[in-house]
């Protein structure tokens, strides 16, 4: 299935593309999605991802406009033609 | 009514706002909560423009680490409410307008006092805490409330209309863990700017405002982007279950 990641701020630099179509597997999840990235990423102990090489649970995942809590809701399932935003906390002022 | 001074010095906003958008400044009441690094540079835009009314609010006293990017504080102001060293510069930059100071930190018990009879809520807050109040606040007494928030050379905001627009813990749910942020401060002066200009916006009823989009910029590739946020009909704020509590 085919999906639409965005990324923002450092998952941009570490991504290296603003927007890319993604082909899923069928009843992919969120977190299973951003395992297959940090495969893919040469680095992962930087921005983003936390000192073991996962993605820090504090990133804020947009599926559809809406925030999943990814935290509490890593098995969120993604469906075709969802499109996934994904950037870093940003709280100072 | 636009005095004859009123009309020179706004000339040139009044040739878009017209006298009538003037007007609607002068008469508008403004709760900018924060002045650190995004409050200081809305402050000196909103009082540039002539917002009649600009009430302060902040509970910190003036630090040297501030100084990068808190514009309207001097290095003599180390030491001094910050509420105190924003507004007397601000009455330097407009005497025609009026600064009220709230020093002190805003809590569930005087936020109502603070913020109720404002036309607008500005966020320059440095914590969600503090931000879900406000955006409580704005969403229980229908007040217009924007939001805005930097870190390193990555900035966002987004404007909250009640009853409208997804509120800001629709969109941001969680507070994410507290930290001494890295911050450079022209990131302060871009979010600053785009929420002073949804500031003028809303209060002149000029332009499309920020509604249902949050903007994210990212300085480090100098790119600005905007995403459509949908409201949560299970928000503890403004979702089914807020309703009987707030209103
Ligand atoms: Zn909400």
């Amino acid at each position: 299935m085919k999906v639409v990641f965005r990324t923002f701020a450092d998952f941009r630099e570490v991504i290296g593309a603003r927007e890319q179509e993604l082909s899923l597997p069928e009843g992919e999840t969120v977190g299973g999605l951003l395992k297959g990235l940090r495969k893919g990423h040469p680095r992962p102990q930087e921005k983003p991802f936390d000192a073991s090489g996962d993605v820090k649970t504090s990133i804020i995942i947009l599926k559809n406009g809406r925030n999943i809590e990814f935290r509490q809701h890593p098995d969120t399932i993604i469906a075709t033609d969802d499109a996934i935003s994904v950037f870093p906390p940003v709280a100072g002022g | 009514m636009i005095t004859k001074e009123e009309q020179k010095r706004y000339q040139r906003q009044i040739l878009m706002l017209g006298e009538a958008g003037q007007e609607r400044l002068k008469a508008a009441r403004v709760l900018l909560a924060g002045a650190g690094g995004l409050g200081t540079v809305i402050s000196v835009y909103l009082a540039a423009a002539g917002v009649g009314t600009l009430r302060i609010a902040d509970c910190d006293s003036v630090e040297a680490s501030n100084l990068n990017r808190q514009i309207l504080h001097w290095g003599r102001d180390i030491g001094r409410p910050k509420t105190a060293s924003a507004a007397e510069k601000l009455a330097a930059l407009n005497s025609l307008i009026r600064v009220e100071e709230v020093a002190g930190r805003i809590d569930e018990g005087n936020i109502d006092a603070i913020a109720g009879d404002c036309d607008l809520i500005v966020d320059a807050m440095d914590n969600f805490p503090t931000r879900y109040l406000l955006n409580r606040t704005a969403l229980r007494k229908g007040i217009p409330f924007i939001h805005g928030a930097v870190r390193g050379l990555y900035g966002q905001a987004t404007t909250v209309l009640p009853g409208k627009t997804p509120c800001l813990r629709c969109i941001f749910p969680g507070s994410p863990p507290p930290e001494i942020f890295p911050i450079v401060g022209a990131t302060c002066g871009v979010i600053g700017s785009i929420e002073a200009t949804e500031a003028v916006k809303l209060l002149t009823g000029l332009g499309e405002p920020l509604a249902g989009r949050l903007i994210i910029w990212d300085g480090m590739a100098a790119t600005a982007d905007s995403i459509v946020v949908e409201r949560n009909p299970a928000c503890p704020d403004c979702g089914r279950s807020a309703q009987g509590k707030e209103t």
